[in-house]
């Protein structure tokens, strides 16, 4: 299902072509790039074949080629996927390119208040068994801080929260808050997928504050271990 | 699963007062999620599974864009319980 969110704001007329372009010149970029090294793909394997949702988590500037990643695993083998945007004007061109690479798509946010958007994340992983894609460090940051929402949207769920790290030999960096990652053309790319988290049905605040802290050290972990990987 | 809409209501009161630590003879209609309770946004998704899954409800995602008060709650919660005609 898809929230109707969107379909009652008006966005500007070249939001339409601004995301086919995204869409082809990122997808176009993004093959160029060659995988040298996935560690930890048992995982994944694993995931796959219990049939279980999961939530997929990463930092937000690593965001382009983990999806790319996971559209061309979880989506290309016939598995649904969904993802929240938000509801700003680049997030309307993010969810028009995410839908038309097959992914399901909500609108809202995660963070800064975003409770709608947890909670049709939460109903995608529970009532439809769809696994879901959601940034650790929010959409708005602090960078590199694993925050609440994702690991509270697991929980919740009952789903596994998968860490994901990725490196390219060779990348751009964007001016945006993260210093979001885009790999150059050809470069070599290595993942890590981390070993499934699963949490206790209830998660007391303190307890949460760690599960954060040990989010942000799985995912840092996972980066430095693919870069071992190039 | 409770049956009328005063046990549902007093259900969604207990849940709150269980969540936040404050008394359920504190928590009114009026009082406010965020502003009174303290309940950021992953908290929030905690308590509402918590009533969907004790009155065994489904709150969707358009009425939870319009939560901001337990009352908020309280009217969503009544139209799964009408009271008896």
């Amino acid at each position: 299902m898809q929230s109707n969110h969107s379909e009652s704001r008006r966005y500007p007329w070249f939001v339409a072509p601004a995301a086919f372009l995204v869409r082809v010149l990122l997808s176009t970029l993004l093959r160029t790039c060659r995988v040298v090294e996935i560690s930890g793909e048992l995982h994944l394997n694993a995931l796959a074949e219990s049939g279980r949702a999961a939530v997929f988590t990463f930092w937000h500037n690593r965001s382009n080629y983990c999806g790319y990643f996971l559209r061309k695993r979880w989506i290309g083998a016939g598995r649904p996927l969904g993802i929240i945007t938000s509801l700003s004007r680049d997030g309307e061109i993010a969810a028009r390119t995410a839908r038309a690479n097959g992914f399901q798509v909500v609108r809202g946010s995660v963070g800064g208040g975003g409770l709608a958007g947890l909670k049709a994340l939460h109903r995608m992983l529970r009532r439809e068994n769809v696994s879901v894609l959601s940034v650790a460090d929010g959409s708005r940051g602090p960078v590199y801080q694993a925050q609440a929402g994702v690991i509270v949207l697991a929980q919740t769920a009952r789903a596994p929260l998968v860490p994901i790290g990725y490196v390219a030999s060779s990348c751009w960096r964007l001016g945006s808050w993260d210093r979001m990652i885009v790999p150059k053309p050809f470069s070599r790319i290595a993942l890590a997928i981390g070993e499934p988290i699963e949490y206790p049905e209830r998660l007391a605040k303190e307890e949460l504050g760690r599960a954060q802290a040990a989010l942000k050290d799985a995912l840092d972990e996972l980066t430095k271990q693919a870069k071992s990987g190039l | 699963m409770s049956e009328t809409p005063v046990d549902s209501a007093l259900a969604v009161l207990a849940i709150l007062a269980r969540e936040t630590g404050i008394a359920a003879s504190k928590i009114n209609e009026t009082t406010e999620l965020v502003g009174d309770l303290g309940i950021d946004s992953p908290w929030a998704l905690q308590v509402l599974v918590e009533i969907e899954d004790e009155l065994d409800i489904e709150i969707n995602d358009d009425e939870v864009a319009n939560l901001h008060t337990v009352g908020d709650i309280l009217k969503v919660v009544a139209t799964r319980f009408p009271a008896p005609s």
